[in-house]
């Protein structure tokens, strides 16, 4: 949007971005650094130490553990990302027909996140994807059917407290329609703060996917995903302890990424 | 005179949509082609509740309870409701101009919104009817200003642009809501004396609702003046300021001076 190009940039913002795009970045060009096949097993060179050959050693059955890790970025940040966009849009979309038009709409869209509200997170997680069969296509639904609350409380409270404010009415005045003026008028001043809650939010999903991983309902072995591989690593956790504490600083890098996004855009968004 | 007047209004009521709590209690008046008309009260005599609820922007909760608003509109005889001529017959102007721009819009594509919208203007014509309208409420520099955010701007040149929206499509009634009572004397001023000479330039009719009566004497033609949500007195404005018969005009005319 041309909306931000006068005002600077946040430089949190620039080094979150910058951190998840580094990562993301090694997991696309990772079959240029790693002459390693990710899923490649090797029963002989099973456990094998950080080496010349295996930068991060060898897991259980002898798949070279830094090809894992470097390509499990391709899995767990677009997917991180996915789970954080479906429910965003079904969030916002009904966050601003709840806080725009109808009480009959509003109060049914917000039982409804009352109900979805009333379970923990992980817990609702966890039986909407053992219901749905575990995989990664249900992990986006389930994030879907639970996140889309946050966006919709958060668009609905901004869409009421901006609907009655003196630009809106001018732009009324003005003589355009509601679909304008919720387009052009309102939603451009309630996005920023619905992207910083989405780069919040991706931390989430991102910690989601790989305990629904580690818990063998997520991404399904062999894929390379760090939560899944955390968990082939547990058993040695106290010789090869790099097994899982590798991939595991993977998460931790990418969430601090992500949280440094939100934390910028929400200090931008303050700023206005 | 015969003259069919350009706005109407007829017993209109506007009240509380929860309560049966009446605010506007059945105001008459009648506003003429190239006329200016103060309507004077303090706040909360139900002057802005009357003004929006001619063009159908009453807040939530807010209801016109009875009576009618209508615009003769494009002089053709044919009369239509307030609320559906509104941007077209009938433009405002706010009180606030430091909180009426949309924060996230440039001047230029601010200015002719109700033209892009209602005409279909595109995107070049609407720019340089932006800045012929820029230059119409005479704001200095006007090209530069397109590419303008809001906060840029001083209180009187937003005001300025806010006038100039309310222009963008031709309206013949102008309702002006405190159009001064934000800024500065010097500034309100410059303001006044735009809106008058555009209402010649245009052939505008104008309704200043307003609470001050400097402003009216500066101004306006004929007087109301409302208290509690009833017109309780209107003349011309000679008459009401030299000679008033309300007591709450004579309180008010006391307060101003």
């Amino acid at each position: 949007m041309s909306s931000r190009s006068s005002r600077r940039i946040d430089p949190l913002l620039i080094t979150g971005l910058a951190i998840v795009a580094f990562v993301l970045l090694l997991g696309i060009i990772a079959p240029l650094i790693t002459s390693h096949d990710p899923l490649a097993q090797n029963v002989r060179a099973r456990l094998a130490s950080p080496s010349g050959d295996h930068w991060l050693g060898t897991d259980l059955l002898g798949r070279d553990v830094f090809s894992r890790l470097l390509h499990g970025a391709r899995i767990d940040i677009p997917l991180a990302l996915v789970a954080t966009l479906v429910p965003a849009v079904i969030g916002t979309l009904l966050g601003t027909v709840s806080g725009y038009f109808s009480k009959r709409v509003d109060a049914l869209v917000m039982r409804f996140a009352d109900v979805v509200q009333a379970f923990p997170v992980y817990i609702f997680l966890v039986a909407l994807v053992f219901l749905l069969g575990p995989g990664a296509r249900s992990f986006v639904v389930a994030s879907a059917c639970i996140s889309w609350v946050g966006y919709a409380r958060l668009v609905r409270a901004e869409v009421a407290r901006l609907k009655g404010r003196d630009f809106i009415v001018a732009a009324k005045a003005a003589g355009i329609g509601d679909g304008r003026v919720l387009g052009r008028h309102l939603l451009p001043n309630v996005m920023p703060q619905v992207y910083a809650y989405m780069a919040s939010d991706a931390v989430l999903a991102l910690v989601a996917l790989a305990s629904l991983s580690f818990l063998s309902l997520g991404v399904q072995p062999p894929e390379p995903e760090w939560g899944r591989m955390i968990a082939d690593g547990v058993d040695r956790i106290r010789s090869e302890w790099w097994l899982s504490a590798v991939p595991g600083l993977a998460i931790v890098i990418v969430g601090i990424g992500f949280s440094l996004i939100a934390h910028g855009l929400e200090r931008q968004a303050a700023r206005r | 005179m015969t003259t069919r007047p350009v706005l109407s209004v007829r017993d209109l009521c506007v009240a509380l949509s929860s309560e049966t709590l009446e605010l506007v209690h059945g105001v008459n008046f009648d506003v003429f082609a190239g006329e200016t008309v103060g309507l004077v009260g303090e706040s909360g005599s139900g002057k802005s509740l009357t003004l929006r609820s001619i063009c159908g922007l009453l807040p939530d909760g807010v209801i016109r309870a009875g009576g009618s608003a209508t615009v003769d509109f494009e002089g053709s005889g044919e009369v239509r409701d307030g609320a559906d001529v509104r941007g077209r017959g009938i433009a405002m102007v706010f009180q606030e101009p430091m909180t009426s721009l949309n924060p996230t819009m440039r001047i230029g594509d601010l200015v002719t919104i109700g033209p892009r919208t209602l005409h279909g203007l595109s995107r070049d014509d609407a720019r340089s009817r932006s800045l012929e309208l820029l230059r119409e409420v005479g704001i200095p520099d006007a090209e530069r200003r397109l590419r303008a955010w809001p906060h840029e701007l001083s209180g009187g040149l937003r005001q300025r642009v806010m006038i100039a929206m309310a222009l963008a499509t031709d309206p013949k009634i102008l309702l002006c809501d405190e159009p001064t009572t934000a800024l500065d004397v010097s500034v309100q001023d410059q303001i006044l004396r735009l809106l008058v000479q555009l209402k010649e330039s245009r052939g505008l009719s104008m309704v200043l609702f307003t609470h001050d009566l400097g402003v009216v004497s500066q101004v306006c033609d004929r007087v109301m003046v409302m208290e509690n949500g009833c017109i309780v007195e209107s003349g011309s404005t000679s008459e009401i300021l030299s000679n008033p018969r309300h007591d709450y005009t004579q309180r008010l005319i006391e307060a101003a001076r």
